[in-house]
């Protein structure tokens, strides 16, 4: 069973319970149960509509799910919200930033949201992290794509969360941004964090994820090291067929 | 509860520098009331009797209208670049999101208020001097009854592609019964007493402005309730 390696580790950061979602009678997500360990990285790689981002948005707290559990640090999501949500931080296809805000005032704001002590510290450290002082009064609908991206990481993971949920974060971006991006995860995953990560490209989750499962049909329908070649050559077969390649 | 106040007023704050700078919603919101009162003043040129009712209609047409430009473009900001997902994942009460966009919108109104209320006053030939205090009172009652119904309802059709539409049904349906007491209330202001209107004969103006707080309080506690359900 492709859940069961990942059942077994004791000491999860995240642990999903028979995670089920449907919209409009079709089902998305059928009994999904998964962990993550504090400094693991885990790719959840899958074809469009697949059900990636229901995934993400409902281990984030963003939506509901019909049936199962989530626990963050051993807390449960929906009962003890207030303990578990502060401990992830979501990095998703929009960056959650506003563009009419400078860079500063996005980051005070989440910081207000946040509740932080440190505020103005924890944001110049965050801005000075993420190569943004040169943008710091910038407004945020001015900045490229790749700028907003870190700007978007730097939002995540503000809070120090203890797992960073990353939906597509490669996407829009140029190598040289897509690198950062793999450094400024690998740093946190060094300092106990843990990864969830959908991705379509393998190769640069194998950067920065350990494991990866395949999300087919609302369930996992594989799961191995992501260093492993027949897991490479399975996602690209995968891939091309979910094209029609093949 | 000091927790609650920092993200109501970090809300609050990020909304109203985000209007600063767009300027996009007072904007449409003056010119809508600009063309309503106009329009209006045309036809009660024709029936000079009729100028205080028209007057306060005019008032209550561009408030109701307004609040609807204002609590759809409030919640289109969030749905903007993920940004609700990131205030709902970042362990946001959603009942705190709801009071700080609440907040947001009767500010909004109050200032539009300020604008709209002189310009009305001028096209009809009206002075409520007298009875300023009580036209503040009715038309604050009036922001926060709209602006309570309308947030909740600005979530809800965030995800619909009609929202101006459905969001004008909706805030119509719903705030149909404070209306008769508001446009009673002004009418009495206006007219200083000597026509209050059909629906408030033999009524204080105590008693009206009793009976659209008590909407307003009953409008702002359901949908306090009901927004943790319609996000997320």
């Amino acid at each position: 069973m492709a859940e069961e390696n990942l059942k077994k580790n004791n000491s999860a950061a995240l642990e999903a319970k028979n995670i089920s979602k449907s919209f409009a009678n079709k089902d998305v997500l059928r009994g999904i149960s998964f962990k993550v360990k504090a400094g693991d990285g885990v790719c959840v790689y899958g074809s469009n509509a697949s059900g990636k981002t229901t995934l993400l948005r409902i281990l984030a707290g963003i939506l509901q799910a019909k049936d199962g559990t989530v626990k963050i640090g051993g807390w449960d999501i929906k009962k003890s919200a207030e303990k578990a949500l502060p401990m992830i931080g979501v990095i998703s296809h929009g960056t959650m930033t506003y563009p009419q805000l400078t860079v500063e005032e996005n980051l005070k704001f989440f910081a207000d949201i946040y509740n932080l002590s440190d505020k103005k510290e924890r944001v110049t450290e965050m801005i000075d992290e993420m190569n943004l002082s040169k943008f710091r009064y910038d407004v945020v609908s001015s900045l490229s794509r790749g700028t907003r991206q870190r700007l978007a990481i730097g939002r995540a993971v503000l809070h120090r969360p203890k797992v960073i949920l990353a939906d597509e974060p490669f996407t829009g971006l140029d190598s040289k941004s897509k690198q950062k991006f793999i450094d400024i995860i690998n740093k946190l995953k060094k300092a106990g964090g843990a990864l969830v990560l959908t991705s379509h490209h393998v190769e640069l989750a194998g950067k920065c994820c350990e494991k990866i499962v395949v999300l087919d049909g609302g369930k996992f329908s594989a799961e191995a090291d992501i260093g492993d070649d027949d897991v490479r050559r399975f996602c690209e077969d995968h891939s091309a067929s979910a094209k029609g390649e093949i | 509860m000091s927790n609650s106040i920092n993200i109501i007023k970090a809300i609050f704050v990020k909304d109203l520098i985000n209007e600063l700078r767009s300027k996009q919603t007072f904007a449409s919101m003056v010119v809508l009331s600009i063309i309503i009162a106009w329009i209006f003043r045309l036809t009660s040129s024709v029936i000079e009797s009729a100028m205080v009712s028209i007057a306060a209609a005019v008032i209550m047409v561009s408030v109701v209208f307004s609040s609807i430009l204002c609590c759809e473009r409030s919640f289109a900001v969030e749905h903007g670049d993920g940004c609700m997902d990131g205030l709902l994942s970042a362990s946001a009460d959603r009942g705190n999101i709801y009071i700080g966009k609440l907040l947001f919108n009767v500010t909004m109104l109050c200032i539009f208020d300020c604008v709209m209320v002189p310009v009305v006053c001028v096209c009809f030939n009206l002075t409520p001097a007298g009875n300023l205090l009580k036209l503040i009172v009715i038309l604050l009652l009036v922001n926060i009854g709209v602006s309570a119904v309308g947030t909740l309802l600005g979530s809800i059709v965030m995800s619909i592609k009609s929202r101006s539409s459905v969001l004008s049904i909706l805030i119509m349906a719903l705030i149909m019964p404070m209306m008769i007491p508001a446009i009673s209330g002004l009418l009495m202001v206006f007219s200083a007493g000597a026509d209050s209107g059909m629906f408030s004969a033999g009524q204080s103006f105590s008693e009206i402005a009793g009976m659209m707080a008590a909407y307003d309080a009953i409008f702002v506690t359901v949908c306090w309730l009901v927004f943790g359900f319609t996000v997320g």
